[in-house]
This record gives C-alpha cells, sequence and structure tokens, in this order.
C-alpha cells in the first residue's frame, strides 16, 4: 500500500512538472475559455436574472470544450516517447498510472475553473462565487476528467487523436452535463437545496462509477 | 423464417389489433416502433456482453459479434426514432421532443457511432478489439444514469399502460397480444441479422489476413514488422 | 539468476506466424546477439521476451523454475532500450532519472544518480530538459535509466543507433561491465562485428524461426560471418 502511494507520487509530480515546463494544456485550455466567454456575450443580450439562469449552462459548455482541448495533450508524452512501455515495465498496478492522470488532469481542470469564474463574473458582472456552485463544478470537473482520461489514454493510440476524443467523450458525459447544469441553475435561482441534492448525487454516482471502470479497465489499455 | 414471423407480425397490426380510440391508424406504427427501440436497446446490451468476454478471453470472433450487434442496434435505433416522429408529428404537432427515451436513446445512437469510429482509427485488430470493447462497457455502464437524469428532465411521452381517455393509451387484450408478437417476432429478426451480419464480418476478416499472409510469402516481412 | 530458458515461443497475429515456437537458454554473464533480416520477428521477440507483449505459447524458466513472463517481478529484473527513448521531453536528466528511479521505490540520493549521469557523460546536460539533447545524448540517458534497477536481463533493440564513436566505446564498456557482474543480455544490432568484442554467441532469428546459438569463442569474424548470412541475395560485384 504504501509504495503504491509512493508510486502514484511519483507518476504526478512528473505530470505537474512536465506540465509546468511546457504549459502546453493550460495553453490550448485558458486560450479556447477566454475566447468563448466573450464571443457568449453576443449571444447572450438578456437582462441580468436570465442571464444568472443561464450562467452555469455557459460555463460548463467553455468548461467542457477547453477541457477536451487539454485532456488532448495528455497522453502525448507518453505516445510520443514510448513511455507507456517503461512504465509497464516499472509499475506493479498499472491502475496507478491511471489515477496519478485522472488527479493531474482534475487539478488542471481546477486551474481552469479557478480562472474562468472570476473572468466570467468581471465580464458578466455576475457573482459567481457561490460555495454551491463551486461544489458541483469540481464534482462535475472530477467526473468530467474521469471519463476523459480514460478515453485520451485510448485516442492517444489511434490514428485520428484529437478529432476523435470529444465524439467519444461527450455521449457518455450527458448525464454530468445535465446534472451539472441542472444543480447550477437550482443555485443560481436561489432554489431550496432540497430541489437539486439529487443531481449532487448523480454527480457524485457518475463519479464513483467512472473511477471504479477505469482502474478496473485501465490494464486492457496499455497492455498487450 | 424470421421474415415469415415479421410478415404474420404485420399481419397482426394490420387486421387483429383495433384500432385506438383517441389516435386513429397512426397508432399502429406503435408496435413497430417499440419493436424497435426494444432492438436498439438489445442491440447494445448482446454487444456489452461481448465486450466483457472478450476482455476475458480474447477471442477475436466475439468481437465480429459485438460490432455487428452494435450496427444493428443502431439500425434499429434509426427506425425506432423515425417510426417515432412519424407517430408524434400528428399527435402532439411537433417533430422533436426532448423526452427522456429519446433523448436516452438518440444518446446510444452516438455511442454507437462513436464507437465504430474509434474502430475505423485503429489498424490492429486485436487492439480495435480491446478498445471496442472498453467503449462499449463505459456506454453501457452510463446508459442507465443518462436515462435516470433524462427522465429527472421532463416528460411527455405517453405512460404505455394507462388509462384511457386522458390523452394516453390503453390497451386492450388485443393490443397486448399483438405488441407480445411483435416484439417477438422483431427478436428472432435480431437475431437472423447478428447471425448473417457476423458471418459476413468474419468472412471480411478472413481475406485481410489472407492478404497479409501473401503479402509474407512474397517479400518475406510484413508491414509493423 | 544464473540461467533462463525461453521455451517454445509462439506469437501470432490473427492466423500469421511472427514466432514459431522460439527456444533460447541464456546464461549469467553471456551477451548474446540477435541478428535477422528486418520484419524477421526480433522486435516482436524482444518484447516478449520482457513482458510487455504477450505471446500465444510460451514459457520463461529461470533457473529451472517456471515464471510469469508477464509478472511485475520479471518485468522488473528486466531493461529495455528500444527504438523510442522513454524520456520526458521537458524534465531535465536528473529529473528523469530520479522519476524513474521513483518508480522502482529505490531511494537513490541526488549524488547517486549525479554520479550516473557522470558515468554516461552527461554530467553537464543534468540539469538542462532533455528536449536540447542530441539523439546521442538521449541514447545514452535512456541506457542509464535503464540500468537503474540493477536488472539482471538486459535487452537492447538497435543500441547503437544515434551513437558517435566516443558513445558506441561507451555503451560496449558499459555491457561488459554488466556481464561481469552477472547481467545476461540479448541484443540486436545491423553491425554484430562492431560489437563482436563483448558478443559471446549469435542467434539467427528467420521469419520467425530462431536458429541455434552460435557461440564465438575464439572465432574470427572472417568464420562467422557466412554462418550468419548464408544467403546472399545481391552481390555487388558483376
Amino acid at each position: 500500500m504504501k509504495n503504491w502511494l509512493k508510486t502514484l507520487k511519483t507518476l504526478i509530480w512528473k505530470d505537474l512538472l512536465q506540465e509546468w515546463r511546457s504549459k502546453d494544456m493550460l495553453t490550448a485550455m485558458l486560450a479556447f475559455a477566454i475566447l468563448s466567454i466573450f464571443i457568449f456575450n453576443y449571444a447572450m443580450e438578456l437582462d441580468p436574472r436570465q442571464r444568472a439562469e443561464l450562467a452555469p449552462g455557459v460555463l460548463w459548455v467553455v468548461i467542457t470544450f477547453s477541457g477536451t482541448l487539454g485532456l488532448n495533450r495528455s497522453f502525448v508524452a507518453e505516445q510520443e516517447q514510448g513511455s507507456f512501455d517503461a512504465l509497464v515495465m516499472a509499475v506493479p498496478g498499472l491502475g496507478s498510472i491511471w489515477l496519478a492522470k485522472q488527479v493531474s488532469n482534475f487539478l488542471m481542470m481546477l486551474v481552469l475553473i479557478m480562472i474562468v469564474l472570476p473572468v466570467y463574473s468581471l465580464l458578466y458582472n455576475q457573482n459567481l462565487f457561490i460555495p454551491g456552485l463551486i461544489l458541483t463544478l469540481v464534482l462535475g470537473a472530477w467526473s468530467f476528467s474521469a471519463a476523459g482520461t480514460l478515453l485520451a489514454s485510448m485516442t492517444a493510440q489511434t490514428r485520428m487523436r484529437d478529432l476523435l476524443l470529444p465524439v467519444l467523450l461527450f455521449p457518455i458525459l450527458m448525464p454530468v452535463n445535465m446534472a451539472v447544469v441542472k444543480a447550477g441553475t437550482g443555485i443560481m435561482t436561489g432554489a431550496a437545496l432540497v430541489s437539486y441534492q439529487v443531481w449532487l448525487t448523480v454527480l457524485l454516482v457518475y463519479g464513483i462509477i467512472m473511477t471504479t471502470i477505469s482502474l478496473l479497465v485501465f490494464d486492457y489499455v496499455i497492455l498487450e | 423464417m424470421a421474415g415469415t414471423l415479421v410478415l404474420i407480425a404485420f399481419g397482426l397490426v394490420l387486421f387483429y389489433a383495433p384500432v385506438e380510440q383517441n389516435m386513429g391508424m397512426v397508432q399502429k406504427v406503435f408496435y413497430f416502433h417499440v419493436s424497435a427501440a426494444w432492438l436498439g436497446m438489445l442491440g447494445f446490451l448482446v454487444a456489452a456482453v461481448c465486450a466483457v468476454i472478450y476482455l476475458m478471453k480474447g477471442d477475436l470472433n466475439l468481437d465480429s459479434v459485438a460490432a455487428s450487434s452494435v450496427e444493428i442496434g443502431l439500425l434499429f435505433t434509426a427506425i425506432a426514432n423515425f417510426t417515432g416522429m412519424i407517430w408524434a408529428r400528428p399527435i402532439w404537432n411537433t417533430w422533436w421532443t426532448w423526452d427522456p427515451r429519446l433523448t436516452t436513446m438518440t444518446i446510444m445512437a452516438f455511442t454507437y457511432i462513436a464507437y465504430f469510429l474509434l474502430r475505423r482509427g485503429i489498424e490492429d485488430p486485436a487492439k480495435k478489439a480491446r478498445f471496442g470493447s472498453i467503449y462499449l462497457i463505459i456506454g453501457f455502464a452510463t446508459v442507465p444514469l443518462t436515462f435516470f437524469s433524462a427522465r429527472l428532465l421532463r416528460t411527455i411521452h405517453p405512460t404505455i399502460f394507462g388509462t384511457a381517455g386522458t390523452g394516453e393509451m390503453a390497451m386492450t387484450p388485443a393490443m397486448y397480444q399483438t405488441m407480445g408478437f411483435s416484439i417477438f417476432a422483431f427478436s428472432v429478426l435480431f437475431a437472423a441479422l447478428l447471425i448473417a451480419r457476423t458471418r459476413l464480418r468474419l468472412a471480411e476478416n478472413w481475406l485481410e489476413e489472407q492478404e497479409a499472409l501473401e503479402q509474407d510469402e512474397e517479400f518475406g516481412e510484413v508491414s509493423g514488422g | 539468476m544464473k540461467q533462463i530458458e525461453l521455451r517454445g515461443i509462439s506469437k501470432a497475429y490473427g492466423r500469421l506466424s511472427v514466432l514459431k515456437d522460439c527456444n533460447l537458454k541464456a546464461e549469467s554473464g553471456q551477451l548474446l546477439c540477435l541478428v535477422g533480416s528486418n520484419g524477421a520477428g526480433k522486435t516482436t521477440f524482444l518484447r516478449v521476451a520482457s513482458g510487455l507483449l504477450s505471446a500465444e505459447k510460451g514459457k520463461l524458466l529461470v533457473e529451472g523454475d517456471e515464471w510469469s513472463l508477464k509478472s511485475t517481478e520479471w518485468r522488473r529484473k528486466c531493461a529495455l532500450v528500444a527504438h523510442k527513448t522513454f524520456l520526458y521531453q521537458n524534465l531535465n536528466g536528473l529529473e528523469n532519472l530520479k522519476f524513474f528511479s521513483g518508480l522502482y521505490q529505490r531511494d537513490f540520493s541526488e549524488a547517486d544518480l549525479r554520479k550516473r549521469l557522470a558515468d554516461a557523460g552527461l554530467t553537464r546536460a543534468a540539469e538542462k530538459q532533455v528536449r536540447t539533447y542530441s539523439r546521442g545524448m538521449q541514447q545514452r540517458l535512456t541506457i542509464a535509466r535503464a540500468m537503474l534497477n540493477e536488472p539482471e536481463f538486459v535487452i537492447l533493440d538497435e543500441p547503437f543507433t544515434g551513437l558517435d564513436k566516443d558513445g558506441s566505446a561507451w555503451l560496449l564498456h558499459t555491457l561488459a561491465g554488466l556481464k561481469r557482474q552477472g547481467a545476461i543480455v540479448l541484443m540486436t544490432t545491423h553491425d554484430p562485428q562492431a560489437s563482436l568484442a563483448v558478443t559471446d554467441g549469435f542467434v539467427r532469428l528467420n521469419r520467425g524461426v530462431l536458429g541455434e546459438v552460435l557461440l564465438t569463442k575464439g572465432k574470427a569474424w572472417g568464420e562467422i560471418e557466412p554462418l550468419l548470412y548464408p544467403v546472399a541475395t545481391f552481390s555487388v560485384e558483376g
């Protein structure tokens, strides 16, 4: 168990350091996210109350699309330098490779959210720093990157890579999309917790299912 | 044999089942609509089971069964959606609704299509089968949640087994019988199509292997070293 | 690990057999050179031997006991140097070594790692990101990486690629060192003559069939060459 944790720590350290040096993922995500927020302005010339209701939906769309761009880059190093092989030779439980990637991708998503929230709040003159909303987005981000990391590990090994990930990911992600938007809207319109807490449960359940399946199935992704 | 059964189903629907009081003749599309939707689900179910067994056993033939099953499932999902639309237009005056069953089936269709695109992007048959199976398993696991979420969102799909006179449909025994038979006939059709399509796919694979073998003979090496 | 034996290794892709019932015995301190034309299956064989690729049939025997080729214990005893470098381009040499040693659960001190880099001739580049390294430098680093876990079975797939004269000399020196420590080395190369000094035997892979080991003790290249390449399809003269 101690070994497993040490391996996890080593892998996460490597991923974060790689990202810190190259800033590949973050650049792709942030550029897209901030541009999108600007563009949405033209689609949303509405009164403040309607804007508040729409905010979670718009935010989530921006986050998922940017997130996909980031996910595409997450296995590039392994793919180009063949490091999967080296990792297989050294690591006892291959699931730890997935979990490490999942954690570092999740952290990237958190960084994205931490930047997008203030930018959005500023440009649309709307306070989005509501704990409930942030919790929803965080749960959504975990589920998003759980599904996305598993799929990205596969698409990285195919011909069409970047194009394929969104196509594979979005149908699978539907429950998360619905849950985040509905819970978010509930929170933004000040509805009672009882009315939207089921959506938070959906997010939690999805996250658990996706994490479990990924850990079980990841061996088949990198072993031949 | 499957063909005969389906023809009988057609006959039953047209002549045996009574005309429903509110919706008229158009309602008869309903039997095929539900059967087709059932096959859509069955296709996915069979494929997911094959996927799990494939990952455990590694028999590539299973992968061909899975792929064929998804293909047929996709076809019938399309039919279900189409027949649904034929029905919806006169009754609800709209082509599309965001109702849970329809939404879920459409998302399943997207998953099916994504499955084929994933396979297209991989050359190696073993890898194609592995990744395809993994995707099927993930896809299948999310279907219940998708349905649950979509249902939470909204519903105007008629609940089938309700009382008459409220814009919902009541089912007489004759209708139940027709429905049951129709589903049965379609299931047999599914099995027949699955066998045929899998055979065809296995033959295609065999041909590809044959070409690779000949290339090996001629050049003493195969691409990929 | 005094002796290993690979028995009955067979690998097929569908009906296409790439490896047909291959057998190989090797002893501690031996370096065997695997030769064969392109597409003969050399890389496939190496990948099966290191536990990366699963074979339909085949056993691994370590000193007579059967081991699973796909077990983590076996994989950790192996070191692989292949066409791709496995290195992380945005990390520097020192960090790459630190990463891989962490995976092997080895706690080398920084001084230790620097010494290894120095042995590979990479002292000055230790703190530079790997993407600034030349091909030869990356090759040296990946070989240093492979040695981290003190492997007992070392597999090298054309390791001289990208190495200049100095680098090649260093690799030969490293291989000799490995042999002295008792490791078993299996290597493929396009230029077997260049590594004749460290080679104990040749083994030829022809269309998936592995031949007998040809020991080279005391033989000159002139004697060995015709045995390795019996059929010349092209000749330069006339």
